[in-house]
Order: structure tokens, then sequence, then C-alpha cells
């Protein structure tokens, strides 16, 4: 205990030279719980808005292959599925039903532009329009049957401005072309997610430009709680729906780890016919993200070792600085009894403290200053959206990168004053006392 | 049969029965049998004994006045429904291709080294261009004539017929086609899309092909400068060149995946 106070009231004895140290210490823990906290924040954000964009937390699609081999998406019978889904006994928040043409051009004047269509029912789907940030226009608008909502880049591309009427050349679902009219009701900010520019309209119109029966879908969207629960809630869904749907494997299944843009292109040679359903969920979609996110918290952690270290010189500079000045007080405290070992000790705890100071100071920082930029409102309706929840930016931190920093901040600050703790307690009394540094 | 199939084909006898009187009713009017009109149309342009390959360019001008070229290698055995389709330029697109046995065609990206189903009315490489333009004639096979009028293209004296097509195989529901009367091969396509523009109430026309020349290769014609133009938006357009035509007999091997997966390499 003597020891402890020794140690901590040597750390007193140069204040300011203690205070450097330990601001050092506190910056870069604040940085690190900051990095970690925010990459974790994002991706969550990121994950909700695009479960919101893709309409459900799980997707379910089917897949028909034709006489010809060329393979449409197709549900089949629609109500089926949704029977199906309401007795699997696996709770769900809400569901919601699209039908989507992935290739179409639109034409405005001499202008055209490339385009997905999703067609969509507004009122199964109020998360998503609640997220979409607008930049004329409005989802009050698709009451007009062939009303389309456009991106602000395709509107700008085609120079089309809201109530104007563009027309799209789309391909049936015999892959027959024919030119439809669609009116602007909205331009929204860009929400593309994988480079793909998307507009949106209503499921019936889109149904009847594609050839589909009035109530038909091609996709399923279920939302459940939170995404927490995905994963878990997922297996149990797709273990009840096997039952009763002939399905493809799940993505984490494959053999092969596909990318985000595989995942939507049919599977080729696959020994099967008629209809077969894919099975996917917002993490397997965000898989890639994931990935890139952990890619971060390496390059993140090896950046910040980089700078501990060169904290590292600072105090293995200012302990032996420390030593020198402590010359006489050394050799006085081994001449009296003191042990090499608790000489060694003595530095190894003002490191320590020195270390543990600095990691709460910078955790608590860091946090305040998370707080802080979470008060701050960067509005639902800016480019930031996709990564901001509810126009926040969110932390969420996490335990094993932040506690894997602050062991490699104690780790290479005890390191850094190792040396000099060896080397004074190898000092002999007599060589220290008639010292005259 | 699966129920679908027997739909079809229940459609098709129909449209059939349904299209044998219009036809005799025009050919009372004109005193021509436009449906074999429509036949002769197909094998003029059919290599029905031989072989056939030749090398197309396509030069694709977008709205903005950009080009792009395509070059590649054809290669057709009509008489077994067998067709490749090989790109050679630009170097970013070299060794894809297509391969047509049957009812199947497959497209072949070299980059992921996958064959993909696909379709006769897919473009090719962002032009207004299909495989079907490339591929055998088979408009008496999809398309009834429903109307004709006679006008002057040119120099040359030409039935206008309007096709309605009574399958899905095809791009476009409605055509209307030039076709010279002195010779069976058509000068001009108008291409319309399904359904009709709902403040004219006429069928709304998406793609015009303009045939401007043909080369005669034995006994049959080949067009060798078509102009398509996207109707939708008349920026766009596709000039298409067809040359080196041959009717040498070509390997076995040619129509095969392996083929396009070695040619590729």
């Amino acid at each position: 205990m003597k020891l402890v106070l020794l140690a901590l009231r040597n750390l007193q004895r140069q204040k300011k030279r203690t205070i450097f140290l330990i601001v050092a210490i506190a910056i870069s823990s604040m940085l690190s719980a900051i990095m970690y906290s925010f990459s974790g924040g994002v991706l969550n954000n990121m994950t909700e808005n695009a479960s919101n964009i893709f309409a459900g937390h799980v997707y379910l699609y089917g897949k028909e292959r034709l006489n010809d081999g060329r393979i449409i998406y197709n549900v089949d019978d629609g109500q089926k599925i949704l029977e199906l889904l309401e007795n699997s006994g696996v709770p769900y928040n809400s569901y919601s039903v699209r039908t989507e043409i992935m290739q179409s051009t639109f034409y405005f004047e001499s202008n055209s532009v490339w385009q997905s269509i999703i067609g969509f029912s507004p009122e199964n789907e109020k998360s998503f329009l609640e997220r979409v940030p607008f930049v004329a226009g409005g989802f009050d608008g698709l009451s007009i049957e062939n009303g389309i909502i456009i991106s602000s880049k395709s509107a700008e591309k085609l120079k089309i401005r809201l109530n104007d009427t563009l027309t799209a050349k789309v391909k049936d679902k015999n892959s027959q072309f024919s030119a439809v009219d669609f009116q602007v009701v909205g331009i929204m900010d860009n929400i593309d997610l994988f480079g793909v520019s998307t507009s949106y309209t209503n499921i019936e119109y889109l149904n009847k430009v594609i050839g589909l029966e009035p109530g038909a879908f091609q996709s399923l969207g279920i939302y459940f709680s939170s995404i927490e629960e995905v994963d878990s809630k997922a297996d149990a869904l797709f273990e009840a729906l096997s039952k009763d749907l002939n399905f493809f494997p799940r993505p984490e299944k494959k053999e092969k780890a596909d990318s985000i843009y595989a995942l939507f292109l049919p599977r080729i040679d696959d020994d099967w016919s008629g209809i077969k359903y894919e099975f996917e969920t917002i993490n397997d979609r965000m898989k890639d993200i994931r990935e890139a996110e952990n890619v971060i918290k390496i390059v993140t952690t090896i950046v910040m070792i980089f700078i501990y270290l060169v904290i590292c010189v600072g105090i293995a500079n200012t302990f032996s600085i420390v030593m020198i000045e402590r010359f006489k007080e050394i050799g006085t405290m081994r001449a009296l009894g003191m042990q090499r070992g608790t000489v060694s000790m003595l530095f190894v705890l003002e490191a320590l403290f020195m270390s543990i100071i600095g990691v709460v100071v910078g955790l608590a920082s860091g946090a305040l200053l998370m707080s802080l930029v979470y008060l701050i409102p960067f509005g639902t309706n800016g480019p930031l959206f996709l990564f901001l929840k509810n126009g926040h930016f969110t932390f969420v931190p996490d335990i094993f990168w932040i506690g894997l920093n602050t062991f490699l901040i104690v780790f290479f600050t005890f390191a850094s004053i190792l040396g000099t703790a060896i080397k004074a307690s190898r000092l002999s009394p007599v060589e220290a006392l008639s010292s005259v540094k | 049969m699966k129920k679908q199939s027997l739909i079809y084909l229940v459609i098709l006898a129909f449209l059939l029965v349904s299209a044998s009187p219009r036809n005799a009713e025009l050919k009372k009017e004109y005193g021509v049998d436009f449906d074999l009109l429509l036949k002769e149309v197909d094998e003029i342009g059919n290599f029905e004994t031989t072989d056939f390959s030749s090398d197309i360019s396509i030069a694709a001008v977008d709205s903005e006045g950009k080009t792009n070229y395509t070059k590649a290698r054809v290669y057709r055995r009509d008489r077994e429904g067998k067709y490749v389709l090989i790109i050679t330029e630009p170097d970013s697109k070299k060794g894809k291709g297509y391969l047509q046995i049957g009812d199947n065609l497959w497209i072949y990206d070299p980059s992921s080294r996958k064959f993909e189903h696909t379709n006769m009315k897919e473009t090719i490489e962002g032009s207004d261009a299909k495989n079907s333009d490339f591929n055998m004639n088979s408009l008496s096979d999809n398309y009834h004539v429903e109307d004709v009028i006679t006008s002057k293209l040119g120099e040359h004296e030409c039935w206008v017929l309007e096709l309605q097509a009574f399958t899905t195989d095809v791009s476009y529901p409605m055509m209307r086609i030039w076709v010279r009367k002195d010779l069976p091969i058509v000068l001009r396509a108008n291409e319309y899309g399904k359904g009709v523009d709902e403040t004219t109430n006429q069928p709304r026309l998406l793609r015009i092909s303009l045939f401007k020349s043909y080369m005669k290769i034995g006994e049959k014609y080949m067009p060798s400068k078509i102009l398509q133009v996207d109707n939708l938006n008349q920026g766009e357009r596709t000039q298409i060149t067809i040359e080196n035509p041959s009717t040498a007999a070509q390997d076995d091997f040619i129509f095969t995946k392996a083929y396009l997966e070695r040619v590729s390499n």
C-alpha cells in the first residue's frame, strides 16, 4: 500500500510532465473509442436504413425457370405465401410486398437514364416512407395511379421537374417491350445502394405494366422488432416455411461467398425446375459492409499502435529523465533496504497509474464528445441520411475493440518504462549516492 | 404437358385459326398470300442447307452523341437452330459470347467464367441491337399479317405489312415491315411496344430499323447495313455493319459451351 501511495505521490511531483503524458494517453484512448463506436453506429444505422429501403429484415422471392431455361421472378401464389407466413408461428412486426422491373430506360425530351422501378404499397411501408428524404413532392403523389418517385440524380440527368411526365421503356414478364408514361410526383435525395438507381411507383400500376394479376407480387419483405433478433427469427422462419416451399440454400450456407451483387443474380446451371425460393436476411445483404467494418477496425488498430509507439517514446524518455533525477533518492532507498524488485515495481506502478488515469479520462472524454455529437441534428433529408438514425449520428461502443486498445495502451506504457525500471533496480546504492547528477 | 404450355398451344391454335380468315380477306383484296410472303421473307435470309458466318460491327450512339463500338463474330447453323456470337472488340468485352442451341440461349461472361440463360430479346452491349437481329429469320413463326397497305420506299414499291405477334417469343408485339414487291426482303421495320399510348390510343413506336443495303450470298440475301433508331429518344441510334459473310461449313465444336470458354482465354 505504501508503494502505491509512493507511486501516486511521485506522479504529483512533476505535475506538468505527468499531465502532459496523461493527456497524450487520454487523447489516443478517446480517439480509439470514438472511431470504434462510430463505425459500429454507422453500420447499425446503415443496416436499419437499408432494411427500410429493401423493405424488410428478411426477404423471400421466387424464381421460376421457364422452358427455355430463363429465370424470371415469380412467387406463384402470393396469398399462399402470406398464409404460410401467418401460420409459421414466428412473430413478426409487419410485412411488405413489392414488384420490380430491374432494367428500364426513362426518357424525357432528349435525355435518358437507366433505372430500376420498384412497385410497392405505401400503406405497408410506413417506416420506409418516413426515412426517404425528399427534394420535391412526396409519397402523397402516389395517389395518382402512374405517379412515380425518382432520385434527384435521375431528375437532374433527365432535366425533369415535378409533375412532368416521363416515358419509360420497360419489359413485361415475357421480356416484351412496352413504353409507359409516369408522372413525376416526387424527387428524393439519392438513396441508391450499391450503385443501383431506383424509382418507386404504385405496385398495382407496375403489375399492370409487367402483366401481373392485381394483388400479385414478386417479393415479400418481413420486418421484426429489431435488427438484433433478425438472425434467430430468420432461422426459425426459414425452418417453418421450408416444410411447404422449395428453397435455395441460404446465402451463408453457400460454399463460395458471393458478392452483394451476386445475391441478386440467378444461380447458373443449378438442377431445378419450376419455382424455387430465395430466402435472405438484411445481414446477408450487408455482409460485405460488415466485413468492411472489420477491416476499418483492424486498420484503426494498426494506426493506433503507431500512435501508441510515438507516445511510448515520449514516456520512455520521460522516465529515463525521472530515473536520472531520482538517482540519489533511489540510492537512499536502496541503502535503507529497499529491494531491487520494489524499485522496479515503483516505476511500473507509476506508469500503470498514469496509463489507467489516461484511459479513464480518454474514455470519459470520448463518451462526452460522442454524446455531444449525438445531440447535433444533421437532418433527415440530407445526403448523410443513410448513416444517421433519425437525423443523428449514433455510437455503438464495441467492448472487444475498445478493451483491446485499452490493453494495448497499458501494455505499451508498461513496455516503454520496463527498461528504465530494470535499470533503476540495478543501481548500486553506493554508486547512486555518490552520483553528482 | 405443363398447364402453361397447354394454354399457349390453345391460344396459338386460336390465333392461327383466327388469322387465316384475315389472310384470306387480304389475299382476296390484293391477290397475294401474305402469310406465304412472310415465309418467303424468312427463307430468303435463312441458310437451311449451309452454315453461315460473318463479322458484325455495332456503333451505338447515345443521346449525348457518344459512340460505343462493338465488333463481333457470328456463326449460324440454322438447320439445327444453333447460333454463336462472340465479341471481339472492345478489349474490355472481348470473349463475351452468346450460344443458342434450340430454345436455350446462354450468355458467357469471361470475367466470371459463368454461363447464364438469357433470351434473344436482350440488347447487345448497350446498343439497340439484339441477338435476334443476327440470328435466323422467324417472322412467320411469331407473327401473322393483320393488315396491308402499299407504299413506295425510295425507288422500291413495297408492301407494308402490319404484323401482330401470336407468341411471346419476340421483343415487339407489333411491327410494320416494308417488304419489296419484287423481292421478299425487308427495307424498313417499325417496331411497336405492348399497349397503346393513352393520349393517342395508338400503338407506341419504339424502334425503327432501316435496312440500308443487302448483300447477295448465293440465292440468299443478307442485310449488310442496318440503322436502328430509338424512337423514344431519336438521338440514340445504332449502326450495324455485316461483313465477310461465308457459307463455309463450320466445325461442330464452335456451337458448344466449351468453344466459348476456350475462345475467351
